[in-house]
């Protein structure tokens, strides 16, 4: 028999986590950039989470829970292409030597001086994306403290000291306790950026439309023909400087996934919430009476400071149901 | 059946892990469970720890007293850096009629303290959801020795003489007057050899209600947490009772002393500590919801499968609980 038991039910968990993941208190705001050269891409993005009644499920053999399609709401997800074509400059060579060792030469006419050449903005919010996890819940035991009891407490009390010596106050940081921890390890994740794959080609193909339409309507017919002539055709040309392969959809899906890394900035913002973080702490030992006066504080008069009580948490394990959670503590006795 | 049918939290502490914090505290505040007077304060020296006899190999300081019981201690409470009391230190207990000019040591020990939340089932004294408690007492007056009684008596003659010679003096004035009862010695607390010293087992019969209480620091707003009332004590020692037939108004009286004593001083130290522990815990130590900055409110509801919320039940106290969760921005 267990001295303590605390068990959360399934929609308990939910609640709480749909009230973690509001829009009023978790968000994905970043501004990633990819700069390998002459190509640039910076995004804006600002995103809130979505989800429907039963987000977490419980499963109970193996014990893990599963966060099951959280929708990922693209407030602002701006693409900003920026592409610096090296300057091309045609004419200008020598027709014929001058009187003095010089050259008359022919008329120059350079292109693509600017910095950057080309830029574009994709305006990508109308997308939603979605993540599934499955996560073990497994118990942990962390020390950041020495497991000698007293001299755990000689510890608190010289390291209250030296800051009071210092001028400052408490808490100590790190806090000198050891903790049992729940925690959620992922077991699989799933991040579909975009929930409709085939919508990817129609983005790629209408930004080089837009790309090609800006250079045509910069360069002339000639200049055309003379890039042709040194890059064998414009699309490949911009394939070549943009490094995109044959597979459009791919290209834009590497660009947000892997140069942006947009899943690595959604997992970070669930690993502050939900992954790999203690959902559950409880101190070992637990105190139930602080010092007195609190460390920190001055004693009055000659009165001694009185030690504080804590209560040994000897074991706590977690056990997943279908439909709660239930979390089991056993209270060492005084030895 | 899962713990959670129509509620969103349970929780049960069995009365095992509350008499082990009891024993925690018992053990790192004895100061909490044991009063005496000065004297018997400094004469918690005489036992060694661990043993029940007190050292004799040892002088004796001199006007000290030896508690009625051996104090149980940690280690840490006597280490210098704290050196933290084993007896809270109380005044001298007034002797009636001497306008508080003479008092008399004593000492209260709370020797031993263990919660029951399945009381006998066929006691008529127990109703439905109740506890009990089983608490040893052992108490003792320093009765003065002869020679300590007269000087006693002397210093209260002299100094009532002096006053009744000063015109210019009342008698109220006089016990006002600090400085001149120093010069005649008083007040006096006349020297005892030894406490008389005596042990009740006494039962507490309680129920346990929820209670609006200021919030604990946490993630979690709980502005409740369980509460230890007392219905009743007894002196439930039938072997002391037998053998020294008491009174039935003495016996009340002494019930009502206790009563008092454990209502006002050990219990409401002993049951906040475990109110606040259980209030802590269900505030949940969490990073997570510590980052988010929620905030929940709890409320404990009652039905017909329910009745009684918190409940004792099976050596356990059992709470069900509906949880409001809302972000900081309310929603």
């Amino acid at each position: 028999m267990s001295d303590l038991t605390l068990a959360v039910s399934e929609a308990g968990v939910n609640d709480i986590v749909s009230t973690l993941l509001d829009p009023s208190v978790a968000r994905v705001q970043a501004a990633p950039r990819y700069d390998p050269g002459a190509f640039t891409v910076e995004a804006d993005i600002d995103a809130h989470f979505e989800h429907g009644p039963t987000l977490i499920d419980f499963r109970d053999t193996p014990d893990q829970v599963k966060l099951d399609e959280l929708d990922i709401v693209w407030d602002t997800f701006d693409l900003d292409f920026e592409l610096d074509i090296p300057e091309l400059c045609i004419g200008g060579f020598c027709l014929t030597p001058g009187w003095f060792g010089d050259c008359i030469r022919a008329p120059e006419k350079c292109f693509f001086s600017s910095d950057p050449d080309v830029e574009l903005t994709l305006a990508l919010d109308w997308i939603r994306s979605e993540v599934s996890v499955l996560a073990d819940l497994l118990v942990g035991y962390s020390t950041n403290r020495t497991t000698d009891y007293l001299q755990a407490q000689v510890d608190e009390h010289e390291a209250l000291e030296a800051l009071e010596a210092a001028g400052e106050s408490g808490p100590i940081d790190p806090p000198l306790v050891n903790t049992w921890d729940v925690s959620l390890h992922p077991d699989t994740f799933d991040i579909d950026i975009f929930d409709t794959a085939d919508m990817i080609a129609d983005i790629v193909q209408d930004l080089l439309d837009r790309i090609i339409d800006m250079l045509v309507g910069v360069l002339p017919d000639w200049a055309i023909d003379v890039l042709e002539s040194l890059a064998g055709s414009l699309v490949r040309f911009l394939r070549n400087a943009l490094d995109i392969g044959d597979d459009l959809a791919e290209w834009l899906s590497d660009i947000i996934g892997v140069s942006l890394d947009v899943p690595g900035i959604i997992l970070e913002i669930l690993d502050d919430y939900l992954i790999d973080y203690p959902v559950f702490r409880i101190e070992d030992p637990y105190p139930v009476l602080d010092w007195s006066p609190p460390l920190g504080s001055p004693t009055t008069g000659g009165d001694p400071r009185l030690i504080p009580v804590k209560v040994p948490i000897e074991e706590l394990d977690i056990d997943l149901q279908e439909t709660e959670v239930v979390l089991t503590a056993s209270i060492g006795a005084y030895q | 059946m899962p713990y959670t049918d129509n509620i969103d939290v349970y929780g049960a502490l069995h009365e095992d892990g509350i008499n082990n914090v009891i024993d925690h505290l018992r053990h790192k505040r004895p100061s909490l469970f044991n009063y005496g007077t000065a004297r018997v304060v400094a004469g918690t020296h005489r036992f060694r720890r661990g043993s029940d006899t007190p050292l004799t190999h040892r002088p004796r300081r001199v006007q000290s007293l030896t508690p009625c019981e051996e104090i149980a201690y940690a280690p840490e409470v006597r280490d210098r850096r704290w050196n933290n009391p084993l007896m809270t230190e109380e005044d001298p207990l007034p002797v009636i009629g001497t306008d508080g000019l003479v008092g008399l040591d004593f000492a209260v020990q709370v020797t031993d303290m263990g919660i029951d939340f399945a009381p006998p089932s066929g006691d008529e004294a127990f109703k439905e959801n109740q506890y009990a408690a089983d608490v040893t007492v052992c108490a003792g007056l320093g009765c003065p020795t002869d020679e300590a009684f007269d000087d006693a008596l002397n210093a209260i003659e002299q100094f009532r003489g002096y006053v009744n010679d000063r015109e210019d003096l009342s008698l109220a004035e006089g016990l006002e007057d600090e400085n001149l009862l120093q010069e005649f010695g008083l007040p006096v607390v006349p020297l005892a050899d030894s406490l008389h010293c005596f042990c009740l087992e006494i039962s507490v019969i309680g129920r346990v209600t929820m209670v609006d209480r200021p919030t604990v620091e946490g993630p979690l707003t709980i502005p409740q947490s369980p509460k230890f009332h007392i219905d009743d004590i007894r002196i439930t020692d039938p072997e002391a009772i037998e053998e020294f037939p008491l009174p039935q108004g003495l016996v009340s009286s002494l019930e009502c002393y206790i009563e008092v004593f454990l209502r006002l001083s050990v219990f409401p130290s002993v049951a906040e500590s475990v109110e606040r522990t259980v209030q802590q815990v269900l505030s949940m130590q969490n990073p997570v919801l510590t980052l988010a900055g929620v905030t929940a409110t709890i409320e404990l509801p009652t039905s017909s499968s329910v009745p009684h919320n918190p409940a004792i039940e099976e050596d356990e106290l059992r709470m069900y609980v509906d949880i409001d969760v809302a972000a900081p921005g309310g929603s």
